[in-house]
């Protein structure tokens, strides 16, 4: 195998697959990149074996081959090269490998490409096309909303419904729900396909992915998300998701709509005088405003700021998380958001009010309980 | 094991070939570039195919055999048995078995398919090997993966027990300061089973020596084997049955490997380690049916502690204090405990031979055949000894070595009883 590319391609293109890199894996095998070379195309492959990252780019091809070289190795070596032009020389007997710039060489020894991990086929049941930056919004809205425990393994994942005229994702740990319904983005599937995704491979996707456009194919037990030259192809997770309709509340009728960055600006100011193991701050609400309160007992400190909001409710008290509150809010575009309660001790509902963007964004939020 | 370290060496081998030489006797040498090291292993030439990889045992893996020709394997298996009776081997074997893309009559794995390879390399996708790990420097046991936190070399460690555990199914995985099943590692296996499968078929988990399973790992466990997913087989092997919680042996279907039986272990050590007869003899007595102990012993200056016993049963019958200080600050002298059980062992074995020689007065039974002459004087000058009594003082110096006696002590007490023994 031998090709010659700048430098600086080749270094876009690893670092593009290297979160796909195991840190630590018990099989040796995974700490390499899978190179391929067909003609003036090649490809590198990492994989965890629960994520497959795959990239092409354009070369100046001599030898076809493929060929397993070390990540790490590979990736510092060529982050580190000077700007202009490198050649790969490989001897695919030995597994030497030759790397060669204007000012020096590089050997290093790679391994035979039959060793890695051979992906089974993919065969998707069905294609979509997204716009990226759309998709990455609604990941981002619902992926820190994931459990990480693996003793409820559907909540780990986010959960994507695709319906014939919208996508819906669902996010929630127990404490906290996240659903984001998009009208705007037509999946034109026949019928209804859930998947549930590891919130790994969605982070990876966003940050990998930069073009306008990008693919998402899945069948029951891979997913994978196209973008040009890269495809990042995850397992799915094999859980029946619960049924999250159920829990959201229909009928919370005391409603609240406050400027977003007044509450948010509120909350993480009180918040630092709130318990740091509860993070538990206390809404009291009447008349037009809200009072926003924090107490210590352990280290006897204590906060509280009033912000105007509207709310012609009866009055009440409710206590929340903070961090909650704040990852909640920070997450949602909108000058202005509604609160809708029900009784203190029923899930509330965040949502931002006003105009949509042909998202519809619904927080839920469960209440923690007040001491007096 | 050859281990190797200098690149230039490594560079010189890869002009041989691909990663391997095949030896003239048919035996395989592969190396492996690992991150730090070059690793070697000598594979000694395959005859032994499927199962008959795994020495004895016939009465389990008829059992096994039978429940995949019927299409009958449970959720959850727990191998039980001494250590280095194959009960790991018999998990592979068994996991190969399922993944098998041509499987024959029986039950037989073909040895020869990519599924079957993979799985013998323990570099199956569908199939997870748990074993005990070491702890890294401020490891969250929560939110981190059981290898984030280990230091590069405990990593090639790691891979290299592994590699070895591949080559060799009965290679015991030892790794420094690695005491426990870590709670993460039962925690990847829960996710890793949640997720769908990487290919489709059967999935495989062995845990080995789940005894090791600190209580809160086990209880993290319990929940896996509550609810077994489809297509995925749970395997568990201890050797410390009694370790585990009675909610863990209840959910499991057991299967009981058996003791081997010396002439087992002593054909195997001729055929799997090219020992000769009368060594793989006496290693096979010296096992306590364990194949694994037996080929650990050959690892061991055993000629040499043949020879040294027998020089502290001469000092104590020679009444004199001196000489057996002497002896038993020799055999002493590296204070592992291990070897000193082994070295009782040997005397235990020599008296054994004693003892058969008297009865019998066939020379053909004696293990110790070098030493014939020197057991033949003993008993006709000690005619009159009890060696069952003999035997009993030995047994009773294991059990004080193994209840954690000091050891110096034990020998002495063993030396003044043996004394009083052969001259009362």
């Amino acid at each position: 195998m031998k090709f010659t590319v700048p430098v600086k391609d080749l270094a876009q293109a690893l670092g593009r697959i290297s979160s796909a890199i195991p840190q630590r894996s018990p099989m040796p095998v995974l700490e390499n990149v899978l190179l391929q070379l067909e003609g003036s195309m090649l490809s590198l492959t990492a994989t965890d074996m629960d994520i497959t990252m795959t990239t092409t780019l354009e070369v100046r091809g001599e030898r076809n081959g493929a060929l397993l070289l070390p990540a790490r190795r590979l990736v510092d070596t060529v982050k580190a090269l000077e700007m202009g032009e490198v050649t790969l020389d490989a001897d695919l007997n030995s597994k030497r490998t030759l790397l060669n710039t204007s000012s020096g060489e590089y050997r290093l020894s790679g391994m035979d490409a039959a060793e890695f991990p051979q992906l089974a086929a993919f065969n998707p049941t069905i294609t979509i096309t997204l716009p990226s930056a759309k998709f990455g919004g609604m990941v981002d809205r619902t992926s820190f909303a994931c459990s990480t425990d693996e003793f409820r393994p559907a909540m780990t994942g986010v959960l994507f419904q695709f319906r014939p005229n919208e996508i819906r994702s669902v996010a929630t740990d127990g404490f906290r729900l996240v659903r984001v319904i998009d009208h705007e983005m037509q999946p034109q599937v026949s019928d209804n396909v859930d998947v549930i995704v590891p919130p790994k491979a969605l982070q990876l996707v966003h940050k990998a992915f930069g073009a306008e456009q990008m693919t998402l194919e899945a069948n029951s037990t891979h997913v994978r998300f196209t973008d040009g030259a890269t495809t990042i192809t995850a397992r799915l997770i094999d859980e029946t998701y619960p049924n999250y309709e159920s829990v959201i509340p229909q009928a919370n009728d005391k409603r609240m709509v406050i400027r977003r960055d007044d509450i948010l600006g509120s909350v993480k100011r009180v918040s630092l005088y709130s318990n740091s193991q509860t993070r538990q701050v206390r809404l009291k609400l009447g008349g037009n405003a809200l009072r926003i309160q924090a107490e210590d007992v352990d280290t006897g400190g204590e906060a509280f700021e009033n912000v105007p909001c509207d709310y012609s409710e009866t009055e009440m008290e409710i206590g929340f998380n903070s961090q909650f509150m704040r990852e909640a809010l920070d997450r949602i575009e909108a000058d202005e958001v509604a609160f809708d309660f029900s009784t203190p001790l029923r899930p509330s509902l965040i949502s931002p009010y006003g105009k949509s963007n042909g998202q519809e964004v619904l927080m839920l939020l469960m209440p923690v309980r007040l001491n007096s | 094991m050859l281990k190797m370290s200098q690149r230039r060496n490594v560079s010189e081998m890869e002009g041989e070939g691909n990663g391997e030489w095949r030896m003239e006797n048919g035996g395989l040498l592969k190396f492996s570039l690992l991150a730090h090291t070059t690793l070697l292993f000598y594979i000694a030439p395959r005859i032994f195919m499927a199962w008959d990889s795994i020495i004895g045992q016939a009465r389990a893996k008829n059992l096994l055999r039978a429940a995949i020709a019927g299409g009958r394997v449970p959720h959850a298996y727990l191998f039980t048995g001494t250590e280095g009776v194959g009960k790991d081997a018999a998990a592979i074997e068994l996991a190969k078995a399922l993944r098998c893309e041509q499987l024959g009559p029986q039950g037989t794995p073909c040895d020869a398919c990519r599924n079957c390879q993979n799985v013998a390399a323990l570099q199956h996708s569908n199939v997870r090997f748990v074993f005990a790990l070491p702890t890294g420097k401020g490891e969250d046991g929560r939110t981190d993966s059981p290898l984030l936190k280990l230091s590069d070399g405990e990593i090639s460690q790691i891979q290299e027990q592994v590699a070895m555990k591949a080559v060799n199914p009965y290679h015991n995985i030892t790794i420094p300061r690695a005491q426990q099943i870590k709670i993460s590692s039962i925690r990847e296996v829960k996710r890793d089973i949640a997720f769908a499968a990487t290919e489709p078929g059967w999935r495989i988990v062995i845990i080995s020596e789940a005894h090791q399973m600190g209580e809160e790992a086990a209880n993290a466990f319990l929940k896996t084997l509550e609810e077994p997913s489809p297509n995925t087989l749970l395997i568990l092997t201890s050797s410390h049955k009694e370790q585990l919680l009675q909610t863990i042996l209840s959910r499991c279907q057991e299967v009981r490997f058996d003791l081997l039986t010396d002439a087992e272990i002593a054909e195997a050590l001729m055929a799997r380690n090219n020992i000769p007869r009368k060594d793989a003899l006496l290693l096979s007595k010296l096992s306590e049916g364990s194949y694994s102990r037996a080929v650990e012993l050959t690892n061991s200056d055993l000629q040499q502690l043949r020879f040294d016993v027998v020089a502290f049963l001469r000092a104590a019958l020679k009444r004199s204090p001196v000489s057996v200080f002497t002896e038993v600050e020799r055999l002493t002298a590296g204070n592992d405990r291990r070897s000193l059980e082994r070295t009782l062992m040997l005397l235990l074995l020599w008296f054994r031979d004693a003892m058969m020689l008297r009865l019998t007065g066939r020379e053909e039974s004696v293990v110790n055949q070098d030493q014939l002459k020197d057991i033949q004087s003993f008993n006709s000058k000690f005619a009159t000894a009890s060696t069952e009594r003999l035997i009993r003082s030995v047994e009773e110096a294991i059990g004080a070595v193994r209840g954690n006696a000091q050891s110096q002590l034990a020998f002495i007490v063993l030396a003044l009883r043996m004394e009083s023994i052969c001259y009362s």
